[in-house]
């Protein structure tokens, strides 16, 4: 009973902080609009009833979800384990391209192998992309969050030039060829495009929530994030440890890319991405990293993304204002308003632990 | 021909690097405070956002550029005060300001202007500076003559930067606090406090940056018109260690890329591979800067 209580505690404080956030943003969505001189009732009405109601709509959110919540479950790998890969964007679109490479260039293969091959490249691709930045900070110390922000914008640019000359479809758009049907994501719903990579984001959110919970992988996993010092002294090898997270948060990221090629576009197109990636990083946070809770806050996005597009068709207000929003949930979310206390103590505390409660010492860039 | 292909490639280098030079010196500043500051992107759009709203408001362009240096204190402070006092991950406080100006800056486009031509009917922009006698020597004149007024301010901040970083006392603290902020602590000095003005001094600087990109080089506001530019900076900043003379180097190499690249599109050339390398160049000289630290502290720890 009181086990049970516990667990329920756990969620309701796993959930309330992002809710209190969303809340949060949503009232201050609401002073805007009205201060634009629309009506917040009717924006919010249009806003959440494209996002989740009807069979359409709610189908639209999902579609839009999917890259989201892969992205997420990468984020949330590297995460664990201290590690913090803000390259998913990168190894996303070289992931995606393997994929639709894979789609349109190899002929007569049955359609589940065919599939296969394509995500099986482009999560090697993917980790081989996230493999170099990880190298990088346990040899040498370098700063993995700026060298694969950085190598973002080569993935990026890399991706450009091979859809832009040697791969390039005959035509004036930027895209490869399309895949053969056998490479595609068998599609659940023509209107919305809804697909089977839905399901398949869903097995990766459970297979992470296994891997990191119940393997002795995910152990270590998680020990070397919470201390690498105490991870090694009880016999953890944290350098090969936090390496393999890095990969596998790679290889998802990749995966990311390839379903969204194979699930939607059907051929690789010229920046195609919105920045899932980065939407990734933040539903993990808002998730706190829990495979799960990823699936929800991945949901939620998808449905603002695509409810903004509702309230914008329906109200004069545009859909950018959601992208305020998404950033006050954010902000909100990564704040620990407890500090407002410690403000107030401040005096009694040596001032120099200002840095204390922070759990990240190694993104101080200069110095690693 | 080619000569004059030459020159007014550099000239295009000269201005395509001011904007990130300008918010690359901002940025220094936190990344000698040990602040790894990934929102100058977002400091930048709102300051390029808020110049031309200004200029269309009060048709001046002095005006503009203060409103955006206070624009970008303003975004600067609150990222400051939910990583400093908040304790936020300055990360993810970083993106939530880049998303919040990307979509806020492109909310309120959309919000005040009905179309384009509206928009830059009523604009004032900064006005270009010809200097006297120069201006009609042949190649100096169009090498040195005629940019936009924040061009030359910023080549004078690079003194400037470098000044405040190395002789003042806000300098000493700054770069105190980023190498061993308990030690600077148990001299007096309040490492948050000092984090919060090496932020809240990128902020200003990034508004000038803004404004220059929207005011200065084009004179008008298109949605994330910054393009990257603040992460370039921060590219830059690593580039070159966050020293004002190597930041600045590394901004025209930035610039002269961008230059580059743009005549080779210009031609149907890929072009991908140019913009590519200032990228490529950062990361690899992060690592060996890096190699050559975990030397150093090897060859110290052996020593005694």
């Amino acid at each position: 009973m009181t086990q049970q209580d516990n667990v329920w505690r756990r969620i309701a404080a796993g959930i309330g902080r992002p809710l209190l956030a969303i809340a949060l943003a949503l009232a201050i969505g609401l002073v805007i609009i009205s201060i634009a001189g629309e009506d917040p009732i009717e924006s919010y009405r249009a806003l959440i009833g494209g996002a989740f109601v009807g069979r359409s709509n709610i189908e639209n959110t999902l579609v839009r979800s999917i890259p989201v919540i892969a992205s997420g479950l990468a984020v949330a790998v590297a995460f664990a384990c201290g590690m913090f890969n803000m390259g998913v964007e990168g190894q996303l679109y070289l992931g995606a391209f393997a994929a639709a490479w894979i789609g349109f260039s190899i002929k007569g293969v049955p359609p589940l192998l065919h599939v296969l091959l394509a995500i099986g490249l482009s999560a090697a691709v993917g980790a081989a992309w996230a493999y170099l930045p990880a190298i990088a900070r346990i040899k040498w110390g370098t700063s993995e969050i700026v060298t694969t922000m950085m190598l973002n914008y080569v993935a990026q640019y890399f991706t450009s030039y091979l859809v832009s000359f040697p791969f390039k479809e005959p035509g004036d758009l930027q895209q490869t060829p399309a895949i053969f049907s056998s490479a595609e994501l068998y599609e659940l719903s023509a209107a919305s495009r809804l697909h089977v990579g839905l399901l398949l984001v869903v097995v990766f959110a459970a297979i992470i929530a296994f891997l990191l919970k119940r393997t002795a992988l995910g152990y270590e996993i998680r020990m070397t994030g919470l201390s690498p010092s105490v991870s090694r002294a009880s016999g953890i090898n944290t350098d090969r440890t936090a390496i393999r997270a890095m990969l596998i948060s790679g290889a998802i990221g990749g995966i990311a890319g390839a379903i969204e090629i194979l699930g939607v576009h059907h051929r690789f197109i010229n920046n195609f991405s919105p920045g899932y990636g980065w939407d990734g990083l933040a539903v993990s946070l808002l998730a706190k990293g829990n495979p799960i809770g990823i699936l929800l806050s991945g949901i939620f996005y998808g449905g603002l993304q695509s409810g903004a597009n509702i309230m914008e068709f329906a109200t004069d207000v545009p859909k950018q204002l959601i992208d305020s929003l998404r950033a006050i949930i954010i902000l909100f979310v990564a704040a620990d308003f407890t500090g407002l206390k410690l403000l107030k103590a401040k005096p009694k505390l040596p001032s120099g632990s200002g840095q204390s409660g922070r759990k990240e010492v190694k993104t101080c860039g200069r110095n690693v | 021909m080619a000569g004059t292909f030459n020159l007014s490639l550099l000239v295009a280098a000269i201005r395509l690097t001011t904007p990130i030079l300008l918010a690359a010196l901002g940025g220094l500043f936190t990344q000698q405070a040990n602040v790894l500051n990934i929102a100058l992107e977002g400091m930048m759009l709102s300051g390029a956002f808020t110049a031309v709203a200004v200029s269309f408001f009060t048709h001046s362009w002095v005006m503009a550029i203060l409103a955006s240096v206070l624009v970008g204190l303003i975004m600067a402070w609150i990222l400051g005060a939910f990583v400093v006092r908040f304790k936020a991950l300055n990360v993810i406080a970083g993106m939530a300001v880049n998303l919040f100006a990307s979509g806020f800056t492109a909310f309120l486009l959309r919000t005040i202007w009905t179309n384009k031509s509206e928009m830059t009917q009523g604009l004032v922009g900064i006005p270009d500076v010809v200097i006297p006698g120069l201006c009609n020597v042949p190649v100096l004149g169009e090498l040195l003559s005629g940019y936009s007024f924040l061009v030359y301010i910023s080549i004078v901040l690079v003194f400037v930067a470098q000044f405040v970083l190395y002789k003042t006392k806000l300098g000493l603290r700054i770069r105190a606090v980023g190498e061993t902020p308990q030690a600077a602590a148990s001299l007096g000095v309040d490492p948050d406090r000092i984090r919060l003005t090496s932020i809240l001094i990128s902020g200003a600087l990034c508004g000038l940056a803004g404004a220059h990109l929207s005011l200065g080089a084009l004179c008008m506001f298109t949605e994330n018109m910054t393009a990257g530019r603040g992460f370039m900076a921060m590219a830059v900043i690593f580039f070159g260690d966050a020293d004002p003379y190597k930041v600045a180097i590394g901004a025209f190499l930035f610039g002269l890329a961008e230059a580059i690249s743009m005549r080779l599109q210009s031609v149907g050339l890929p072009s991908h591979f140019i913009i590519m390398i200032p990228y490529v160049f950062t990361v690899v000289s992060l690592i060996v800067v890096s190699i050559n630290k975990m030397k150093a502290q090897t060859r110290k720890s052996s020593e005694s």
